[in-house]
């Protein structure tokens, strides 16, 4: 097939008509974010299981040390590169929420299809904690101060602090001291050793050990604290990982 | 309101028809319905099988059920991929002419389309049936690489999201002037990361035959899957390049890479310009 002549400029485009033009870039829109909303539920949901899955698997695990301090540090890496792309790009200010809403979907349908439809694991063991308040809050201080630095500094703070805030209530009554046979165990201890978990090394595991029990309460707002700084380390070194990704000319990659 | 929108803007049936679908939803319903009803039926046969006859790996029935089943899902993929792509490949323009705007819009469409329901099946993969993974290995003790949910997901689900992304590369760079004549890298990256998940199958089994038995889903061993899942930020660049190859279609306001008859690309002002001040 002979090749035909190439114009020196597109003589005209698809649509003429500024209607025209917006309904097609309005159902390119709808497509996209549809597209979005099963991208992030694959991408943060597999980031979430095999970075801090086991943590949220199931009750006991939910302690007051490690949940509490590795669940936000690491979870925010995602959202925090997401947020540059969206809002340097599209400006928009919900990449946090998005994910947020994206995870809490994708957890709970592998919870009740699989944990507990398949495993048959009660949904009450391994229910998912939510992250769309930390979410919001991270969007909210984007909006409020247009600074990178600042919602990483304040929106890495609210989002360690709020993980633990709105899951609290979830967990707290998992919590509550019991007496098994004269050993003080937590509810969330009862249905660990119940539900036997036989291909981990953690079946027949106290995560709260003596030293988080001895100092009651106080672990949990240590952990708490010290997730508020590391968030907003990691936040600030997310965005310019997110950054890294909406660069176009790829300058080191050519000389490499 | 879009339809009194679309029959204001639009003179005739098939223009208003063509306008309102330069993205063919037909396309995105359908590809998704099939992926939606392969990984639903593969949850079914796993919710028969795997409790009753999928705990033993040295069992005669673990070799009717699963093995089999395994042989045959490669058999499968084979002719999936041999077709997909052949058929993409053998009725290709071997040399992409100047295209009108609304065809390559419409092909831009399909595109779209496509990158729809390979992000669908990455879905089903990644986020449905790892997490599954992870609830029959806490509680199943490993005695083999072939487990039920490894058979569906590693070898059943992966290579189904596998075929999908590189159909729809090789539809961009085969059908797209602006694909053809370069190679997106973006594109490259969202596509040959989550392939490379499947590279990372034989590490895991690898680590988890000499290494690590008892499974805990945040190992160390499992942070090669999390690192290639980042790379589906690379639909972020492609997104960027879509909206911008969008734009110009629609509007006809600039010119972009075009492959010409001579394999030679065009270039435009503005990127001439882009690259300058790069």
């Amino acid at each position: 097939m002979a090749a035909l002549p190439v114009p020196e400029a597109r003589p005209r485009g698809a649509f003429t008509r500024p209607e025209d033009i917006r309904q097609a870039y309005r159902q390119f829109d709808i497509v996209i974010a549809a597209l979005l909303f099963f991208l992030f539920m694959a991408l943060y949901h597999v980031f979430w299981m095999l970075s801090v899955g086991d943590w949220d698997f199931w009750t006991d695990w939910k302690d007051r040390q490690w949940w509490v301090f590795l669940t936000p540090v690491v979870s925010i890496a995602m959202p925090a590169a997401a947020q540059y792309i969206f809002w340097e790009k599209f400006r928009l200010p919900f990449a946090g929420t998005l994910l947020a809403v994206c995870l809490v979907v994708a957890t709970w349908i592998n919870r009740v299809m699989n944990m507990s439809g398949w495993a048959y694991f009660p949904l009450n063991f391994v229910w998912p904690v939510s992250m769309i308040a930390s979410g919001i809050a991270l969007d909210a201080t984007l909006v409020l101060t247009r600074s990178y630095l600042l919602m990483s500094i304040f929106g890495g703070f609210f989002w360690a602090l709020l993980f633990y805030l709105a899951n609290w209530p979830l967990m707290a009554a998992f919590s509550l001291p019991v007496d098994v046979n004269g050993v003080l165990m937590s509810i969330a201890d009862v249905q660990g050793y119940h539900y036997i978990r036989t291909g981990t090394p953690e079946y027949l595991r106290l995560i709260d050990r003596g030293t988080l029990r001895s100092f009651g309460q106080e672990p949990a707002y240590v952990s708490v604290a010290v997730a508020m700084f590391l968030s907003a380390v990691v936040c600030f070194v997310f965005v310019m990982i997110g950054r890294a990704f909406t660069k176009t000319q790829f300058s080191w990659l050519k000389r490499i | 309101m879009a339809e009194v929108i679309r029959a204001a803007a639009c003179g005739s049936e098939s223009d208003k028809l063509e306008l309102g679908r330069w993205i063919p939803t037909t396309y995105i319903i359908v590809g998704s319905a099939i992926v939606a009803m392969i990984a639903i039926a593969l949850r079914i046969y796993q919710q028969m099988y795997a409790w009753t006859v999928g705990l033993d790996a040295t069992a005669p029935e673990f070799q009717t059920y699963w093995m089999n089943f395994l042989y045959a899902g490669f058999v499968v993929e084979a002719l999936a991929a041999t077709g997909i792509w052949g058929y993409l490949w053998m009725t290709r323009e071997k040399k992409i002419p100047r295209l009108e705007a609304r065809e390559e819009l419409r092909r831009l469409g399909v595109f779209t389309a496509m990158i729809f329901v390979y992000v669908f099946a990455v879905f089903w993969a990644a986020s449905f049936f790892a997490e599954q993974d992870a609830s029959w290995h806490q509680t199943v003790v490993r005695d083999t690489a072939f487990t039920p949910s490894h058979i569906v997901l590693f070898y059943m689900t992966f290579p189904m999201y596998i075929i999908l992304g590189v159909a729809a590369y090789l539809y961009g760079r085969t059908r797209l002037p602006r694909f053809a004549a370069r190679h997106s890298l973006p594109w490259i990256i969202a596509v040959a990361g989550p392939f490379m998940l499947l590279p990372v199958v034989g590490y895991n089994e690898w680590a988890h035959s000499y290494w690590i038995l008892e499974e805990r889903f945040t190992a160390p061993v499992h942070w090669w899957f999390t690192f290639f899942a980042w790379t589906g930020f690379g639909l972020g660049g492609l997104l960027l390049q879509a909206c911008d190859y969008l734009y110009e279609l629609v509007t006809g306001k600039a010119q972009t890479y075009t492959a010409t008859g001579s394999g030679e690309p065009q270039v435009d002002p503005a990127l001439a310009f882009e690259r300058e001040v790069a």
